[in-house]
Order: structure tokens, then sequence, then C-alpha cells
């Protein structure tokens, strides 16, 4: 059996990450791909005194940047995409509604970065600075996504954390 | 606190997907030594042939003056044994392709020998860029989901944040836009990727051929590089050959065939424009001074009936030219960025950007025709002069009354 920190990480960690990479993307398939390549990136550099606990941190975050990378890569597409090429594109939140609501049901009905900042506030815990610092975004932009999914999930979930970091958004709510 | 939100990450952990998960862990290992090769720098192989094939079959914008050898080693992104268009493979073809410029590209597809295919292209650039050069064209074969099945095979084009790194020692010569050019590439497989097992025939079928061109371009107070693209209808042979369908030239057309075909009679009159849900349009059109480029002109986008209404479209305006009551070209633009706009009693929006002219067939358009101006815009909402709200669910085309133009005089 190997004993290198790929080896060990996979066997003993592989399904904790996919799960967190199911949970950001939510989709298995998408979270097959953002976990293998978040590996690759993660064991591409050659560190010493590599641990399966500090590659599982490196990967995590890989997994976050996988992601939003190729959640700006489909926006920037999908701005100049084809009209009439693109029916259906766009999920009916009111479709996911009706569906069983759990968790990975309401998170599905929020906007790719929504879903990031919310995982990260919400299942991990972060504060709203580190989750800034995850996303590569301004606290302010953080806040704006965390109202939003806050609202959207509210209505789904039930009352969520208090998040007294959270501003009162007046008007309509922008994503 | 809510409980669920604060247990998912380990009920994900525990989900049915999650239990049916294995890392693959040989194929990780097989990616990152490519990886490493690559940072290592140590693996040229195909990828160093691959560039000198764009130096190569690129004869017409290769420097003006020598300059110094052009690069030598594997292009941005390419891993180690496989050219990087390789990357998109198995990918959606949405997440993959970029673009940059406001160029518009469209393409012509012509059977080839073998496994590949024959590509026309014509780029064109906003009026503020005179000209530019084609740093290379590439292919991807996308099947009905979506899913990138098959790539051109040689050759890839840097992402565009490293042209310029990548280029640095080569000069381009320019050329006036619009940009022609005439490329035969070989398609293949994903199928063998990253493996190296699987056919590099592509199965038999119909897919979309998405053609990606990039080019860089210069005027008088812009440069840069820029990117764009377009698809068109493929079926691929059993054995793996392409070739463009029988409906390959009506896809090349704007997409408003059922109001306007190369060759049919124009179905709307001034008193018979088609139901555009609302919108109107208006066009601003030089009347002479058409030729194998279009002058700038524009359209407008307006309501009628007192009417407020939001919509989307990604283009600026067409025309079709009709000569004795039959079409027999068109002024299309590209795929040009999508707009969110709204228009209504105190607002209008216009549209413009670079546009090419298209004959049906191979004849040059010369003197004058009849020529309508169209756009396809989708609605989003819109609220009557009363402020009942409606969502109309179709994309519309929205035709102006027709004028005459000139070519070529």
């Amino acid at each position: 059996m190997d004993d290198d920190p790929l080896a060990v990480l996979a066997r003993e960690r592989g399904r904790a990450l996919f799960g967190y990479a199911y949970l950001v993307s939510g989709d298995a398939r998408t979270a097959e791909d953002l976990v293998q390549d978040a590996l690759v990136r993660t064991f591409s550099r050659r560190r010493a005194g590599f641990t399966p606990d500090d590659a599982e941190r490196y990967v995590r975050r890989a997994i976050l940047t996988c992601y939003l990378d190729g959640v700006r890569r489909s926006q920037r597409w999908s701005r100049v995409r084809h009209l009439l090429g693109s029916s259906g594109d766009v999920a009916d939140p009111a479709v996911a509604v009706g569906a069983v609501v759990d968790v990975r049901s309401a998170l599905a009905t929020l906007a790719p970065q929504e879903r990031v900042a919310a995982v990260l506030r919400y299942c991990e815990d972060l504060t709203v600075p580190e989750v800034a610092a995850r996303m590569e975004l301004a606290e302010g932009t953080v806040k704006r996504y965390l109202s939003t999914a806050t609202r959207k999930l509210t209505d789904l979930l039930g009352p969520l954390p208090a998040l007294e970091e959270l501003p009162v958004m007046q008007g309509k709510a922008r994503s | 606190m809510n409980d669920p939100l604060h247990r998912a990450l380990s009920d994900a952990e525990a989900s049915d997907e999650a239990a049916g998960y294995t890392v693959p862990v040989a194929l990780v290992r097989s990616r990152v030594r490519r990886r490493r090769a690559v940072r290592a720098g140590g693996v040229v192989g195909v990828a160093a042939l691959a560039v000198v094939a764009v130096v190569v079959a690129t004869p017409s914008f290769l420097p003006r003056t020598p300059a110094a050898d052009p690069p030598i080693g594997p292009a941005p992104g390419v891993v180690a044994d496989w050219p990087a268009q390789f990357d998109r493979c198995g990918k959606q073809v949405d997440d993959v392709l970029d673009e940059a410029g406001g160029l518009a590209l469209r393409a012509t597809l012509a059977a080839a020998t073998g496994n590949a295919i024959a590509v026309h292209t014509t780029m064109a650039a906003p009026e503020s860029v005179t000209d530019g050069w084609i740093y290379g064209t590439e292919l991807t074969v996308v099947d009905s989901d979506g899913v990138v099945v098959g790539v051109q095979e040689g050759p890839s084009v840097p992402a565009l944040d490293e042209i310029d790194a990548y280029y640095a020692n080569v000069l381009f010569g320019g050329e006036p836009f619009p940009l022609e050019s005439d490329d035969t590439l070989p398609l293949v497989s994903c199928e063998q990727y990253p493996s190296g097992n699987g056919s590099i025939a592509i199965p038999a079928g119909s897919y979309r051929l998405w053609v990606t061109q990039t080019v860089g371009y210069s005027g008088k107070d812009v440069s840069g590089n820029g990117r764009a693209s377009t698809d068109l209808p493929l079926v691929v042979g059993a054995g793996g050959e392409p070739s463009p369908t029988a409906d390959a030239a009506a896809a090349a057309a704007p997409p408003a065939d059922d109001l306007f075909a190369c060759g049919r009679p124009v179905d709307v009159s001034i008193h018979a424009l088609p139901d555009a849900a609302g919108l109107v349009l208006a066009a601003d059109t030089p009347e002479s001074d058409w030729s194998s480029t279009a002058p700038p002109w524009s359209v407008t986008l307006g309501a009628s009936g007192g009417r407020t209404i939001d919509a989307r479209t990604d283009s600026a305006g067409s025309l079709a030219l009709v000569d004795d009551g039959v079409i027999v070209g068109f002024v299309v633009p590209g795929r040009g960025a999508l707009r969110e706009l709204t228009v209504g009693p105190d607002a209008t929006a216009e549209l413009d950007g670079p546009t090419l002219v298209v004959p049906c067939g191979a004849a040059q358009l010369r003197g004058s025709y009849v020529a309508w101006p169209y756009v396809v815009a989708q609605p989003t909402r819109s609220v009557d002069a009363d402020g009942v709200v409606s969502t109309p669910a179709s994309p519309v085309v929205v035709v102006a009354n027709p004028r005459q133009v000139t070519f070529g005089l």
C-alpha cells in the first residue's frame, strides 16, 4: 500500500474532498473534476515535509480556486453566447424549490459565487473577511453575495445564524 | 442555528455520490508528472513541432523584418505530450471558449480528405481597428450536450493573456480587416485523452463545430489581441471523416432564416412586418460606400405603444440584401457581447459594431440592392402603458423599413 501523501490523502480523505467539491459546485461530475484538478495543482509543486493534513488544506483551497476560475470563465463566455442557442441555460429556481428541499437543492438555487460564499460562511464557519480572502473578493462584495444568499436560503431552510456583519440591503439585491 | 446547513459538509461526505467516488490516483500521478515536466521545461515533443507549424503555416503573417528566432518550447498551457487544445476535452464548450476585442468571425466549411476539414474564415473588427494578423485558428467538436468530444490535431494557440510573452520575439505584419484565412485541419477524438489508449477517430454522428480564431490588431489609438468564435453543423462519417452538412451554408447565414434566407423571396413587407412583441427598429445606413467591407452603420431599438421593454441581444444589426425580390446576400455581425437593454417611451438603444458582407454563393455584390435592416432580440419583460407586466417567451426578429444601398460602383 502506498504511503506517500497523495495516496494517503486519496485513500483517507478522498470522499471528504469530493463532498466538499460537491457542496461547492452542486454537481457530482464537476466535483470529480474539481478534486482531480485540485490534486494535480497541489502535488505538482514539490514541497518538503508535506503531510496529508497539509495537503488537504491545499487541496480544499485549490478546489475553491478551480471552481471560481471555471465560473468566471463560464460567465465571460455566457455574455457572448448566442441567445438563440442558449435557451434553457438558466435554471428555473422554481423547479429547484419544488424539488425535495434539502441543503443541496437549496444551495442549487444560488448563483455560483453566492453558493461558494454561503458554503464558506455557513458550512465552514469562516468569517466574512476570511471568506473574502478565500474568494479573492472585497468584503463588501462578499457581504452582498451573503445577503442575497441568506435571503434565498432563509426562504427555503428557515432562519440562518445571525450575521452581525451583514449590512441590511436596501432595494433590489443585485447578484 | 440552522443545523442542516451546519451539517452540510458531513452530509455531502456521506452522500451516495461520495460513497461511490474513488480518487483516480494513477491518473492524478500521471498528470502531476506531466505538469512537473512542463514546469521544468524539459519536454518539447509534439508541442515544439506545433510551434514550428504555427509559424510555417502562416507565412503571410511572418515578420516584415525578420526579428529574433521564434519562441521555442511548449506553448503556454501545453501539457507536455498533449497540445493544449486537448485540455478542452470533456468540458462544456461554454466553459472553454473565451472572446475579446469586439471582433466578428464567420466561417464556412468544405470537405477535405481523411479526418480533415477545410475552413474558410472572415474576421471583422470595430471601425477603430485598421489592420491585424492571425495567430491561429482552432476547432472544437461539440456533441448535442455541449460537451467537447474532439479538437484539431496539431498546434494550439496560446491563451490570450500569454500571447504577447509567447511571441515576444516575433513581429507580425498587419493586413487590413476583414482578415481572410483558409485552413485545412485534421479533427481527432477526445477518446484518446489523456490515457492515449482511445480511438483517435471521432464517432460517426452529428455535431457542432466551433471555429475559434485568435488575432492581433492595431489602429490609430488601439492595439491588442482578440479572439472570436462561431459554430456550424458538422457530420462525421463512419470512418471518422468530417464534412459540412447540407445546411451548413444556411447555418452560416444570420439567425433569422425563417424570414430571410439566401435565394428566397422576402417574406415581409412594410405593411406586414413581423410581430416583435412591441420592439421597433430604426436604421442609419449610408446609401453608398458598400463593398466587401461594410461602412459604419447602426440600428436603434425602441418600443411602441408606450411600452417599456427589457430585452437581450448579442449583436449589432443585420441587413438582408434583395435583388429583384430575391435575397442575394447579407451584412451580418458576429457574435457580439450580450447586451441587456431597456427601451421605452424615453429610452432607445443603439446597436453597432463590426459587420461582414456575406454574399449568397460566390457572386460579388455590385450595384444597388434593397436592404432590410433587422435585429434578433430576446424580450424578457414588458410593461404596457397601463402597467400590465408580461414576460415574452421567444426571441423576436425586429425589422426596420427597407432602404437602398449601393455596392462598389
